[in-house]
Order: C-alpha cells, then structure tokens, then sequence
C-alpha cells in the first residue's frame, strides 16, 4: 500500500472533506501519486486520520466525480490516467485567482489596468 | 442494510414518555448519542435491546425484528452498560470460561490478547480492578463474542484522558471492519467529536435530530462580535448570543448570513449541543 502525506486539521474553517479532497488532488497533480497506483481504501483512511468514514467517502466521490480516481469494484481505489486538459484547466483557474487578487489590490490603490498591464510585461521582462 | 432501525416507535414509563422515535444507524458506522440525564437516552438503548419493550412501533437490529428470532441476533450484539456486568467476585480466567459457554463465537484468543494488551491481570478478583480496568473488561468482552453491534452506555464517564483515548482507538480498531457498527451514549462530547459519523440529540424523550457529524460543525460558526456590529447581524442566523462583557459571542447559522463574510471560528461539538439543549 503506498504511503501518503495527507494532514487534517479540525481547527481549519474549511471542511474536513475539501482538505483532503485538496491534498490528495494535489498528490495526484504533482505526480507523488501516479497513475494506476491504489489509494488507500475509504474505511481504512478514515480509521487511520480519525475521521468519519462519510467525510471520507465524500472526499473520495469528489475525486471520481472530477476525474482524479477511478473505482473498481471490490477491489478499491487508483489514480486516473492523467488528463492534460484538467491539469490545464486546474492551472488556469489558479491564474483566474491569483489576476482576482491583483485587481482587487490595484482597486484599493487606484491602479487602472493600463499601469498593471505595464507592470506585468516589465516583470515579465526582468524575470 | 442498516444495523439499527426504530420507526415510529412509542414507550410510556409512568410520568415519562418516548414518543415517536424513528432513528437509523447505517452498517459500518459509529453514532453518537446524546442529551441531558434523563432525556431518554438508556431508554432508548434498553428499546434496542429488548430489554424494555415498546408500547408501539418497529425496531430492527441487524437485519432482524426485535419480536422475531431476536436470541440468535442477539449473539451479534455486544452491550456495554454503564456499570459493571459481572460479578465481583469473578476473574478473567473465570469469565472466559463463562462466556465460552454462552456465546458459540466466543474468540479465546482474543479474549487474552486483549488482556495482555490491557495488561488485565488473569487471576485477580475484578473487584480488585480500577474503574478503568473494568471498563475495558466490559468492551474487550463485548468484542470477543463475535459482535457486529456495539451498544455502549456511558462507557467513558468518569474515566481519565488516557484510558478515555485508549477506549476510543479500540472503537475505532473494532469499526474498521465494514460491518461493524456502534451505538454509543456519552456526556464527554468531545470523545464522540473524535468517533462518530452521526449524532443524534435525545431531549425529554423525543430525538431532536440525528445528523451527520461533519455536517453540524461545518452548519455552524461562532463569531466574537464587537457590541456595535451586532445589528449588522441577520437575526434569524443567531442562534444564540452569550454577552463576555468585552464583546458577544455568537453562534451562527452559516447558511441564513445571506451572502454577509465575517471571521468566524469553528465551533467544538461541545458549542453547538449545549446550545440545542438550552434552548
């Protein structure tokens, strides 16, 4: 069985299935995890983290639901072949984000987006 | 399957009445069960016993109606109550030999590694026993004899942290087979934030809910709030309001903030049913 970093806090604000939902999300994205390998089964996770095994299995049908895992039936969990377009599609909303967080900065200072757009190309440039 | 199941199920115990009960604890998880003393609570679980029969009403355990063939279901059924089930005057080596002939799965070798790990000793007089010890005793036995239901009352009531958590990972030791599930009352809320998959709130004899634990501490929120905003605050997400002197503290309903962000903390099990039970 592979063995996994997967942290859980119950302190966090966020729920405790999108955190692991997030972290094996991410394992599966940076290639720790690859494809066809088993995740560990729901019930033996669950007992293991000290977490309820719905929480659980929600964080696991999330994954299936958004392409990440595959189940077979009786047999448990693995990775899915990985899908260039949602590994792009993943990258691309974490870019939406980040320019969310640039025009709300910019807004609190007053930056028109004709500035920004200066900015960015002379960043790109020193880079 | 579901490993318990009450449906409309009604009780009166002279002045005190249960009144339409209606609870499912699905197979392979862990509930809790809690409410003020003499909320209903060990009622309840003498329902699901057979111990105390009911006035109206179904209850299956494990597949099987409580008024069928309930003696063969009950060897599937590992009760724990909040005092000692044996005498005192009984050692281990003794019970053993006891149970071995009540129940036909009864699993000596488990029985004794339990022990060891316990480090129950095999010829001491359970009246010898801490409180500790005896509770341990109770679960160990329960497990041995092949169950696949865990009714426990009380079982970590006036037990120290350690033994406490030590009580908790063997529940949670005994749920990692599919088919295992438990039932268990407590006032410790927080041992039961650690274990369960549900609670269910019992108060002057009805269920109040039964949800899904996850989903109770995700609904709600407390917010220390500064006296001055609190009128910036939809009422009818306050669920209840305690004044410190500095500040009020509140706790809220995250679904009816109507779409409002403020810093909330999440709350502890323990916040939330206090509330519901004042109330």
């Amino acid at each position: 069985m592979v063995s996994i970093n997967i942290i859980i806090s119950n302190k966090k604000d966020t729920p405790i299935y999108q955190q692991m939902y997030e972290q094996i999300k991410n394992l599966i994205l940076s290639g720790e995890l690859s494809s066809g390998e088993p995740l560990p089964s729901i019930r033996g996770i669950a007992k293991d983290l000290k977490i309820s095994v719905i929480t659980t299995k929600r964080a696991y049908d999330e994954l299936e639901k958004d392409g990440y895992i595959y189940t077979v039936q009786g047999k448990g969990c693995f990775v899915a072949d990985k899908n260039k377009e949602l590994i792009l599609e993943e990258n691309l909303r974490k870019i939406e984000e980040h320019m969310k967080n640039i025009y709300e900065i910019a807004d609190i200072c007053g930056l028109n987006q004709q500035e920004i757009i200066k900015m960015f190309i002379l960043y790109g440039e020193e880079r | 399957m579901n490993a318990i199941e009450m449906t409309n199920v009604n009780k009166t115990l002279g002045n005190f009445s249960m009144n339409n009960l209606n609870l499912v604890l699905p197979t392979g998880c862990i509930m809790g069960l809690v409410g003020k003393n003499g909320a209903g609570k060990t009622t309840l679980i003498k329902l699901i016993l057979g111990i105390t029969k009911a006035d109206s009403g179904d209850i299956t355990v494990l597949g099987c109606d409580i008024k069928k063939h309930f003696k063969y279901t009950k060897q599937y059924i590992g009760y724990v109550p909040d005092s000692g089930m044996f005498d005192e005057n009984y050692t281990l080596i003794k019970i053993n030999n006891l149970m071995g002939g009540i129940y036909r799965e009864w699993d000596e070798g488990l029985f004794f590694d339990y022990a060891k790990r316990f480090s129950l000793p095999l010829d001491q007089k359970i009246k010898e026993f801490s409180k500790g010890m005896k509770s341990k005793l109770s679960i160990m036995t329960a497990i041995c004899h092949g169950a696949k239901l865990l009714i426990m009352d009380e079982p970590t009531t006036g037990l120290d942290p350690v033994v406490r958590d030590e009580i908790v990972n063997i529940i949670f030791d005994f749920t990692r087979e599919e088919d295992c599930s438990v039932l268990i009352s407590s006032h410790i809320v927080s041992d039961l934030e650690k274990l369960c998959d549900y609670i269910c709130l019992v108060d002057n004899g009805s269920i109040k809910f039964t949800e899904e634990k996850d989903e109770i501490l995700e609904k709600y929120a407390i917010y220390n709030c500064p006296e001055d905003r609190y009128d910036s605050i939809p009422k009818e997400s306050v669920l209840s309001v305690e004044d410190t002197n500095y500040g009020l503290r509140l706790i809220l309903d995250k679904g009816k903030l109507g779409g409002l962000t403020l810093e909330t903390e999440k709350p502890t099990l323990e916040d939330v049913i206090i509330h519901m039970i004042r109330e």
